[in-house]
């Protein structure tokens, strides 16, 4: 098993409908968005590229953060996802300095500003470090990600890339999508199409 | 994405990399230079020094740890992380301190050439464990430099041969003369090697710092080179070729301005590091 996610950047709109989804169903804290989108320009007036990227974790097949983790809270499951036992993790932030897309975030239990409301419990897990889990709590219910059910434009496509018939297989081999920093190795799950 | 500065680690684990590295340098040193002819008071107070050192910087970096209470599961993964090999190696230094103070307070005057042996080691590698402990973290190219754990290894000896000066100085330990042309010698070596390591470094923002005309105007490699490098060097020079004479003052002033420089060295190289960008489009287009 091997889950994967196409993400097609010619429907991503940057309505952020993922970030609040995320944040609002893993009930993150204060300023942490396991998932965000970010724009990205290239180029000067009049050809100007922008696209809205969606960052999350990429669920590396050849993980950093798993090898600098001291405390082996940081592990891969059976299912091949890469998760991090809140138990074990002391809070020392090797594995941000090491990731590679920037996609763990330390839970610093901030406030919010004056008159917010705290929102949820995300706060309980201070002191450690967090990210994205590819929603896996859902997945055993056969559930996909809550930013993939909650994309209005169906940028987002989640499978097993194991299975032959999945669409996000057929993606991957039709589209020939791109990956964040390909030339580091670390093979990430997360794949991006439409990028011209 | 930009690249984005470096913001994860900050004081506690610059002064935890340079009291560690002070102090495991001081060890080794002491006990290459004058140690292995025996212990005695002065003995235990040296080696309670560089102890203490080493249990100061790690108590800080246990302070900026999220959960401090967890830190003893820090040894777990030491088969691919150096955070968990460089506690473990802090530790077992720690214990060999022990050791060795236990022996010179109950009078054994003699260090056996195994335990001797097994704390240069130990303190060799708590000496340069920053640097691969740096090194390892793929995403900063900053840090990316086989240079590193030479430079901190290279930094930490020096450190400690400069509190060993110092103690020279005051408690006179007798070793000026071994000390005296190791001292400019080394301090060369360290400023060839950050040059080889500031050379090697191209591309990323700790570059730009350091090679930018505006960086000129700044603390940090005025600190580093003119006051921790260049200094001692004129100062140790001093003293290698005329001899102590009016020079006295020159050891505490060398050894002083090296180690500031020591710290703001390791302070500059978290400072000045940063993620690397991530970008889609030009990697499209090319």
């Amino acid at each position: 098993m091997k889950y994967a996610m196409v993400i097609d950047l010619n429907q991503c709109v940057g309505c952020d409908a993922c970030t609040v989804a995320c944040k609002l169903g893993n009930d993150t804290g204060t300023d942490i968005r396991w998932g965000r989108v970010i724009t990205e320009e290239l180029g000067a007036f009049p050809d100007v590229k922008k696209l809205y990227v969606p960052i999350l974790c990429m669920q590396c097949e050849n993980a950093e953060c798993l090898k600098v983790c001291p405390t082996k809270a940081t592990y891969r499951d059976e299912r091949g996802l890469v998760l991090i036992d809140y138990d074990k993790c002391i809070g020392c932030k090797y594995c941000m300095e090491a990731c590679p897309y920037m996609a763990r975030h330390f839970n610093e239990a901030k406030q919010p500003p004056q008159g917010v409301p705290v929102i949820g419990n995300g706060n309980l897990r201070k002191g450690i470090v967090e990210k994205c889990t590819f929603c896996e709590d859902r997945l055993s219910d056969g559930k996909p990600p809550r930013c993939v059910e909650a994309c209005p434009y169906d940028a987002r496509v989640f499978g097993d890339l194991e299975d032959p018939e999945a669409d996000v297989t057929k993606l991957v081999q039709k589209e020939k999508p791109l990956v964040m920093k390909p030339d580091g190795g670390y093979n990430p799950s997360v794949y991006y199409t439409g990028v011209k | 994405m930009q690249q984005r500065p470096q913001t994860e680690w900050g004081v506690r684990v610059t002064l935890d990399f340079f009291l560690g590295g002070a102090g495991a340098g001081l060890l080794g040193t002491y006990l290459i230079v004058g140690g292995l002819d025996g212990l005695n008071k002065l003995s235990l107070k040296i080696i309670g020094a560089g102890g203490f050192l080493i249990l100061a910087g790690l108590l800080l970096l246990a302070s900026e740890l999220g959960h401090p209470s967890r830190s003893t599961r820090s040894f777990a993964n030491f088969k691919t992380s150096w955070m968990a090999r460089g506690a473990i190696l802090n530790v077992v230094l720690l214990g060999l301190v022990a050791v060795l103070m236990m022996a010179a307070s109950l009078g054994i005057r003699t260090i056996t050439p195994e335990i001797a042996f097994c704390t240069v080691i130990c303190s060799a590698l708590v000496a340069s464990y920053p640097g691969f402990l740096l090194f390892s973290a793929k995403d900063i190219r900053r840090w990316r430099s086989p240079l590193l754990p030479a430079l901190m290894f290279c930094y930490s000896v020096m450190s400690g041969l400069c509190l060993l000066s110092l103690a020279d100085n005051v408690y006179g330990l007798g070793m000026s003369m071994i000390l005296q042309p190791i001292l400019p010698i080394g301090v060369a070596l360290v400023a060839c090697l950050l040059w080889a390591f500031e050379k090697g470094d191209r591309g990323s923002k700790g570059a730009e710092y350091w090679q930018s005309p505006k960086a000129a105007g700044r603390p940090i490699p005025v600190l580093v080179v003119g006051l921790g490098l260049v200094l001692p060097f004129l100062c140790y020079l001093y003293l290698m070729l005329f001899g102590m004479g009016f020079g006295t003052a020159l050891i505490p002033l060398g050894a002083i301005s090296f180690l500031i420089g020591s710290f703001f060295f390791r302070h500059s190289l978290l400072r000045s590091a940063s993620h690397e960008p991530m970008t889609l489009l030009r990697q499209a287009r090319t």
